[in-house]
């Protein structure tokens, strides 16, 4: 097995104020790797700086490329796609050319075949693809980020919170349905969470950030009987 | 919801559709059939100028109904462009269909750089921006006249300039000719910006213009470049601008400082709103139904004496015209399209033609996710 996405030193912020001091992590292919966090951690900019939305200093290696100093619309090329946090659907667009927007780096003909097998993956949104965005649920927008960001053929998923403003029951088979891309289609996921119980559940790796460091890294059960982290994100 | 479930079916691309289709296109060639038969040259100028004022909406709807870019510097692009067309007409003996291409490169590159403050700036500091452009301009030409007009023919503007029809139009070079010709070309113009407009809408770049606007951070992960969208589209919206002063100036025929002010950008702003921002056929429709609210009101309302005491003199149209328009924007936000959209959408709803399928047997496709899975989704939010 071998790392898609290798992180080394990576250090990142807004303008003079640095969030992110030099963190490390390994995402192994075909696997669902979590970072857990709380409120200010830095798990959103951690991801803004692996897609190259921020700029940032360090060692970022994709598919055994750097992508330190490529443009941010250059890695999607590449195969990275973000979920980015609060779903960012274009609420006045249709479903159908959410699904599209998905595909702007794309210039082969599958896009069409793709549209319908997401489509069948996720038969809510093909009821509504000739609805404006804005009309969704909140959960079926959420949805629709995914699916849409599947639509550049990614290699590497990134997800922020995507149980944010969710109800539980959603969010659970949000997580499934994450769970299940993963295991049937081999789609390597990060995942950016604050709902650890749920994130536990389908990380194959879990990553804790504190205050911009990784202090914990590890197997799900691992890091799950840590005591501290079981006081700080499990309430228990 | 009900009205909707009751409402027919119309399939996109259907024969009914077709149908329809045709009809709308018929009623078109008859409106423009009859806005010829007969016209005297005042009335084909009208139109011509209503042609021109649709065209600045399409453009400023590119921009800001696409987009999400405000501008309220529109006008100095129109003006730049008739500022080219008199002068290379006058002092270079240019073609004029020569300066129009001319004048949208300037526009272009002049939007271009223009636009670059819009990539740090949104919402009213971008207006304020193009506010402070629409400002400049009247003194801006004043200069350019004085210096390069005044100085050497002693007139005070740009005029004569006339855009002649081309001989194998078989038009004479006589007023009603050139009206005439003028408004074919204005046609022609209009037709073509809405159909460039119609396209980048319904195309990859559309839709990123789109997501640009609802939404910065999604549309850059997903691979849009930020800064060369919007600033390419703040280009091609100004050369459009650049289409309707051009027009403008060729059908008037003469041009000073005071031809494009900031209330030329209002009214293009009147427009696009009246007919419906983000729509496609708005502009067009609400350019139309401004230009003529506001042709009529200045003829009649001078002479209605039921208006109170000092109302019934004086500049009473432009008053008018302000009523009507905050009155219509109280009952149909979304311009006259949007109102008819409403509408319409109680007695048909068009849908998509139905997605392919996919190109393989879901039976051998071991990767397929059960079809159940996200089903349960929404229903406890919705």
């Amino acid at each position: 097995m071998s790392a898609l996405l290798t992180v080394r030193g990576l250090s990142a912020g807004y303008g003079p104020i640095e969030v992110l001091h030099g963190v490390d992590l390994d995402v192994q292919e075909g696997q669902v790797a979590v970072i857990l966090g709380a409120n200010g951690a830095g798990k959103t900019t951690m991801l803004r700086a692996i897609s190259g939305m921020i700029p940032r200093t360090g060692v970022v290696d994709f598919n055994g490329q750097s992508i330190i100093k490529t443009a941010p619309e250059r890695i999607v090329s590449l195969g990275v796609a973000q979920v980015p946090q609060g779903r960012g659907t274009f609420t006045d667009l249709t479903v159908d050319d959410n699904m599209r927007a998905g595909a702007y780096v794309r210039h082969d003909h599958e896009v069409v075949s793709d549209l319908a097998l997401w489509y069948e993956t996720f038969p809510r949104l093909k009821d509504r693809r000739s609805q404006k965005a804005g009309t969704l649920s909140g959960g079926e927008q959420q949805m629709l980020a995914i699916a849409r960001a599947l639509m550049s053929r990614p290699k590497l998923l990134l997800c922020d919170e995507p149980s944010l403003g969710l109800a539980p029951l959603i969010t659970k088979a949000l997580f499934q349905t994450i769970q299940r891309l993963n295991e049937q289609h081999g789609l390597t996921v990060l995942l950016v969470e604050q709902n650890a119980n749920l994130a536990l559940d389908i990380a194959h790796h879990v990553c804790l950030l504190e205050t911009g460091l990784i202090i914990a890294a590890g197997s799900p059960a691992a890091i799950a009987s840590d005591d501290a982290v079981r006081r700080a994100y499990l309430g228990a | 919801m009900t009205s909707t479930l009751r409402a027919r079916q119309i399939r996109y691309g259907g024969s009914l559709h077709w149908i329809l289709r045709a009809i709308v296109a018929a009623v078109l060639v008859v409106l423009v059939w009859r806005m010829v038969s007969g016209a005297v040259p005042s009335s084909l100028g009208k139109y011509t100028e209503a042609m021109a004022l649709a065209i600045a909406a399409l453009s400023l709807n590119l921009l800001f109904g696409f987009n999400g870019q405000i501008s309220i510097g529109h006008s100095t692009f129109a003006g730049i462009s008739a500022f080219f067309l008199g002068y290379s007409i006058r002092f270079w003996d240019n073609i004029a269909f020569v300066s129009l291409v001319e004048a949208c490169v300037l526009c272009f590159l002049v939007g271009v750089v223009i636009g670059l403050p819009a990539l740090r700036l949104k919402g009213p500091y971008l207006a304020l921006v193009t506010l402070a452009i629409a400002y400049v301009w009247p003194t801006v030409a004043r200069q350019f006249i004085e210096r390069k007009v005044t100085a050497v023919t002693g007139e005070s503007a740009l005029t004569k300039f006339l855009v002649r029809p081309p001989s194998w139009t078989g038009l004479k070079n006589t007023r009603q000719d050139r009206a005439l010709y003028l408004f074919w070309v204005a046609l022609a113009l209009m037709v073509l910006c809405y159909v460039v407009v119609r396209n980048l809408r319904t195309s990859r770049v559309g839709r990123s213009l789109v997501a640009v606007r609802d939404n910065e951070t999604a549309a850059a992960v997903m691979g849009v470049n930020l800064a060369r969208t919007k600033v390419l589209t703040f280009g091609v919206s100004a050369a459009m601008a650049g289409v309707s002063g051009w027009l403008i100036a060729a059908e008037i025929g003469t041009v000073d400082e005071n031809s494009f002010t900031i209330l030329t950008s209002i009214k293009y702003i009147l427009a696009l709103i009246l007919g419906g921002a983000a729509t496609l056929t708005g502009p067009i429709v609400g350019a139309f139904a401004y230009f003529f609210a506001d042709d009529y009101l200045k003829r009649h309302a001078p002479h209605w004496n039921w208006l109170p005491g000092k109302f019934g003199d004086g500049p009473i149209a432009s008053f008018l015209l302000g009523v009507l328009v905050i009155g219509f924007v109280f009952i149909a936000p979304q311009g006259i399209v949007g109102l008819c959209r409403r509408i319409g959408r109680n007695i048909a709803t068009v849908v998509p033609e139905p997605i392919r399928g996919p190109t393989h047997e879901p039976a051998n496709e071991p990767n397929n996710l059960p079809n159940n899975l996200p089903n349960n989704l929404g229903e406890s939010t919705s």
